[in-house]
């Protein structure tokens, strides 16, 4: 059963190969832990996605509140420089391959086939294997701590020929990364073919739902992205132990050569975090300002425009290597035209909330959120454009506060916006609002308050990577170290208020559109979402 | 900067306060806050490209912040006014052609408007011709080497700070780990142009005030350039992790008047012995030193700043599958000559340097501690006349005089070491048989031996590193040897005088640069 034929009535998407009499889908499930090991469900597969995730945030949530220890005050206090290095590394390869991407692949697999009338993923059996894949990749990543060496230290960049000299953890992060590339791309071919072959009939291409619409763009750019890099770390890796010198200036290669294929797949990644979060909240804001979304068209050429743009600016993270100047004039040209269309973006949400109807559930509460702090990480983003000021700037703390604002912003807090938006669905409960509007409060001034002044430590001179500092960063360390804390356990009191909504403690049944103001087909299926929903395509206007 | 004052090492509830405090400013003046003098702001600027570039950050923040307002004013307002709460019913329109349009061409001239003086200074930045003095940097795991090539010395720059601050065992001083042994010295107001690589990663310069960032590339060469127009010292940091250390690496650049910076350059080349005749005395340490001497003085090196055991662990067990444990290591406790070629050398492609800079007494001294310390007991051990030797290729230098115990020799300047003596070495890139930059000084060396009588003869005879098969290692060695007579034909020696002498051993047996060479010596 390799795809759902669209339209046929008995199909039953979940069992492989049994036969079926139609309407008695549920006495041959394998239960208990084989029921998850075998499913073939994308409900299923979208929460196993999700749980990962979170799992992957906390661990990576634990080596940055482990960084931000060390950084309270100067001096070396509870960890090595090897070890706050490890940590370093693993911290942003974790948080993206391991939470980031996965939360909303765990999206896409949940909501994409109830958005589009589909009864499944086109590739149910191989969404099974791309979500089983990841957590071997995660036990490499963290297991690679206990390994003779310790694991990975050169930064999640992988320069070498630093990331030459490591021991077998960084041979650990290659084969992981191969791992989480291979499962992208399945999870990016599956996607793809959902969208385009499994919608209902009815629902033309401009009429899909925006997070449908972001999600294919970033099918495409993972499928063109994922095996640059796994090319760039097999060479990583033969230079380790074959005898190559891709990257060796004594055998006829080049160091830089690794940075210019890195950061072609490394730019494209970043709107592969940001483009599926500008979908969430493309959906959300006009559910709650009552009101159709402004500019569904240029939406949708702003995404593909972005899209495009991002494969040809991957050198403005290289200004400082010595780039002609040519090059440098280029690309930061190139950099500052991606402003245009992610500024038609935010255009495009103000508009929508503009004289709308509007009320602020967490959902909103979590897109205003996003809103505020993704715009200020693009304007740190075109300060870092220019390129005389980013000679200033590149590898300080200016720069990890820029892409926090972007990351956390633009992945976690639209991901928040998703979770308290479709949990109702999810789980057949509403969450507390109360304790849902803590959350996002919580969130934003401990967000802020960790990395605020970050852009002052960067400014200051302060390097990035470096586990010990000269006192004149102390105060604002202290600051970012506290709010960090504060950060961490509000993640936490998620988690809590998760636990508590599957456990129904609000009492409050969800109806089948919670939200008076949402549109879309994944409001007409009863909530809890029923094992399987559309197995006949559901009629659309 | 000049608000800095010298503060504990322990936090304390005020700074705490205070930290908070700012926040609590920060969020009321933004905009504001960004140019007060609170550590927030990009360091006073010392050269015009410094300025360039602080002026830029100025301008396109403020642009920033006021597009920001203007918009999030807009934001609010809407979540104020058109709230269902206060009975705000939507209204339905969804597109506008004209506002779209508008909205994708004004931030487009928005752009081009700070791409001009973007441009501007790029081409400021880059323009590194003419300049009036040239040095070239070095970048080591974990130090710089600074090499002021058009006079004849270099030398190493390390952290200072002592390891006791580092431990929170000491107070910390202002320039807690931004200060180093030997700065690099600049006279003020000239246009100095810097010549960047690296000997194991990439590393990259960085002196704020100066506006200088550039990474510093194994195997490649990039410039940068400054004019500082003030003098005084100016701080930074290697900007690009490059291992444990990364963060114990500060780049100092002190800037002087042009009549100080005279007084110090003429200081380092009497240092160096730059400008003396090739073959002057080269002060060697022969006095013969007991064991127990030697270790007592290796640990101090072992264990001092930036000694070995920031890699090889205090306890000599290393960091595994990082660097190699030294208690019961096959080379430290195998035959000498091993370690002493490997502390001259380092390995490539690891993190282990070549410590020629050391004193040949420092290395004596590590090297008799290492075999003398935890489970090691090798009973081989070496003098500093060893080293002195093998720097030399195994012989005395020639004209060595002894020098006083008392006196430790001069640790050898990075580009000048065993410059210009008889026997002269042209050491030779892997595989290849083209003379290299760098070999002028030994050439000169035999030019002036041959040159200082008319009668004397000379030996040359080449090698090769032992990677390769021995028909072409053979073929190599004796091309090697050819470039090297070509060389001097050309200069004007009549080929009578050299005779070609074929090595006993090709390759040396070693695998490293020392391997790949052509040995000039006195003829027989």
């Amino acid at each position: 059963m390799a795809s759902v034929p669209h339209g046929a009535p008995h199909t039953t998407p979940a069992h492989g190969d049994h036969t079926h009499d139609g309407h008695d889908d549920h006495h041959h499930l394998p239960t208990g832990l084989m029921r998850y090991v075998t499913t073939t469900n994308h409900k299923d597969i979208g929460s196993m996605y999700l749980w990962f995730s979170f799992a992957m945030f906390i661990s990576g949530g634990i080596m940055a509140l482990l960084i931000r220890a060390e950084l309270f005050q100067p001096g070396l206090q509870i960890l090595e420089p090897e070890r706050f290095n490890q940590l370093t590394t693993l911290h942003g390869i974790v948080m993206i391959f391991g939470a980031i991407m996965p939360a909303f692949v765990g999206f896409a697999n949940w909501m994409l086939p109830l958005q589009l009338g589909a009864p499944d993923m086109a590739f149910a059996r191989m969404n099974n294997w791309s979500f089983w894949l990841l957590p071997p990749a995660a036990i490499l990543l963290i297991g690679s701590f206990f390994v003779p060496g310790g694991a990975a230290a050169g930064g999640w960049t992988l320069y070498p020929p630093l990331s030459i000299q490591a021991g077998m953890g960084m041979d650990m992060m290659i084969f992981a990364v191969h791992i989480m590339g291979a499962s992208s791309i399945m999870g990016s071919i599956n996607i793809i073919t959902t969208i385009l072959n499994l919608r209902t009939p009815g629902m033309t291409m401009m009429r899909l739902p925006m997070f449908a619409w972001t999600w294919l763009i970033t099918a495409f750019l993972l499928i063109a992205s994922m095996p640059v890099l796994a090319g760039a770390v097999t060479m990583l890796l033969t230079d380790r132990h074959f005898g190559t010198t891709f990257f060796n200036a004594a055998g006829g290669g080049d160091p830089v050569m690794f940075q210019h294929i890195f950061w072609f797949f490394g730019h494209p990644e970043v709107y592969i975090i940001a483009l599926p979060a500008f979908g969430v909240i493309s959906q959300i804001i006009p559910a709650f300002s009552r009101k159709p979304l402004f500019g569904y068209a240029s939406m949708v050429y702003a995404t593909a425009s972005i899209a495009i743009l991002s494969f040809i600016v991957w050198a403005h993270h290289m200004y400082t290597t010595g780039l002609p100047m040519a090059g440098q004039i280029y690309f930061m040209y190139a950099t500052m035209l991606i402003a245009v269309p992610t500024a038609c973006k935010i255009f495009n949400w103000l508009a929508t909330m503009w004289r709308g109807s509007i009320t602020l559930e967490t959902p909103m509460l979590f897109c205003l959120g996003f809103l505020f702090l993704f715009t200020l990480g693009g304007f740190t983003g075109l300060v870092l454009a220019l390129t005389p000021v980013d000679i200033q700037l590149q590898d300080t703390y200016y720069v990890v506060a820029h892409f926090h604002y972007v990351m956390v912003a633009g992945a976690l807090f639209s991901a928040f916006a998703a979770v308290y938006y479709w949990s109702p669905k999810w789980t057949g409960w509403m969450y507390e609002e109360k304790l849902g509007k803590i959350h996002f409060w919580w969130s934003l001034i401990a967000f802020n308050v960790t990395f605020f002044p970050m852009h002052f430590l960067g400014l200051a001179g302060m390097p990035r990577r470096i586990p010990d500092y000269n006192m004149q960063f102390t105060e604002w360390n202290m600051v970012a170290s506290i709010g960090a804390f504060a950060f961490g356990t509000a993640q936490i009191f998620f988690l809590v208020i998760v636990f508590r909504t599957i456990a129904g403690k609000s009492g409050i049944r969800a109806p089948a559109k919670p939200w008076d103001g949402a549109e879309g087909l994944e409001w007409t299926v009863p909530s809890p979402a029923p094992y399987h929903t559309f197995e006949t395509p559901p009629a659309f206007k | 900067m000049s608000k800095l004052s010298v503060r504990n090492a322990a936090p304390t509830l005020k700074s705490l306060v205070a930290g908070a405090g700012r926040l609590g400013a920060l969020t009321a003046l933004l905009p504001m806050a960004a140019f007060a003098d609170w550590r927030m702001n990009l360091k006073p600027a010392n050269s015009s490209v410094a300025q360039q570039m602080f002026d830029l950050h100025t301008l396109i923040t403020w642009i920033c912040v006021v597009i920001f307002v203007g918009v999030f004013g807009v934001m609010f307002y809407s979540l104020y006014a058109h709230r269902k709460s206060k009975g705000h019913k939507a209204a339905q329109f969804h597109e506008s052609a004209t506002v779209e349009a508008l909205w994708t061409i004004i931030p487009f001239f928005i752009l081009l408007a700070m791409a001009f003086p973007a441009t501007k200074a790029i081409l400021d930045m880059r323009d590194s011709s003419a300049p009036e003095m040239t040095i070239k940097v070095t970048g080591y795991q974990w130090k710089w080497g600074y090499d002021y090539i058009h006079d004849g010395f270099g030398y190493l720059s390390t952290l200072s700070t002592p390891l006791a601050q580092i431990k929170n065992s000491e107070s910390k001083g202002e320039n807690y780990l931004l200060e180093v042994d030997n700065p690099l010295v600049v006279p003020v107001g000239k246009k100095v142009r810097l010549l960047l690589t690296a000997n194991d990663v990439i590393h990259s310069w960085w002196v704020q005030a100066l506006g200088v960032k550039q990474d510093a590339i194994p195997g490649f060469i990039r410039d940068a350039w400054f004019r500082a127009d003030r003098p005084g010292i100016y701080r930074g940091n290697c900007a690009e992790l490059c291992g444990k250390e990364h963060g114990f690496m500060p780049t100092v650049v002190e800037v002087k008047t042009q009549a100080d910076y005279d007084v110090w350059l003429a200081a380092q080349k009497e240092k160096y012995g730059v400008g003396k005749a090739a073959n002057t005395a080269v002060a060697v340490d022969t006095k013969t030193y007991t064991r127990d001497e030697l270790i007592a003085h290796g640990k101090t090196v072992y264990e001092g700043v930036g000694g070995c055991q920031g890699c090889h662990q205090p306890t000599g067990k290393g960091i595994a599958g990082q660097f190699p444990a030294l208690d019961g290591s096959k080379v430290v406790n195998g035959p000498k000559d091993g370690q002493v070629a490997l502390l001259l050398n380092g390995k490539a492609g690891t993190a282990m340097a070549s410590f020629k800079h050391l004193t040949d007494k420092d290395l004596a001294g590590v090297m008799a501690y290492t075999r003398s310390s935890w489970s090691n007991k090798a009973a081989e051990f070496a003098q500093p006349i060893d080293f002195a030797k093998a720097r030399n290729g195994g012989v005395l230098p020639a004209g060595a005089a002894p020098a006083t115990a008392a006196a430790p020799s001069e640790a050898a300047p990075a580009s000048a070491t065993a410059s210009g003596a008889m026997p002269a070495k042209i050491y030779f890139a892997t595989g290849k048989k083209e003379m290299p930059g760098d070999a002028k000084e030994s050439l000169d060396a035999a030019l002036t031996f041959l040159k200082g009588k008319a009668d004397a003869k000379i030996d040359i005879t080449g090698y090769t590193d032992k990677t390769g098969n021995q028909a072409t290692n053979l073929e190599l060695a004796k091309e090697r040897a050819l470039a090297v007579r070509a060389a001097l034909v050309a200069a004007g020696i009549g080929s009578d005088r050299i005779n070609m002498k074929p090595p006993a051993e090709i390759t040396g047996g070693g695998d490293n640069k020392a391997a790949r060479r052509v040995e000039i010596n006195a003829g027989t």
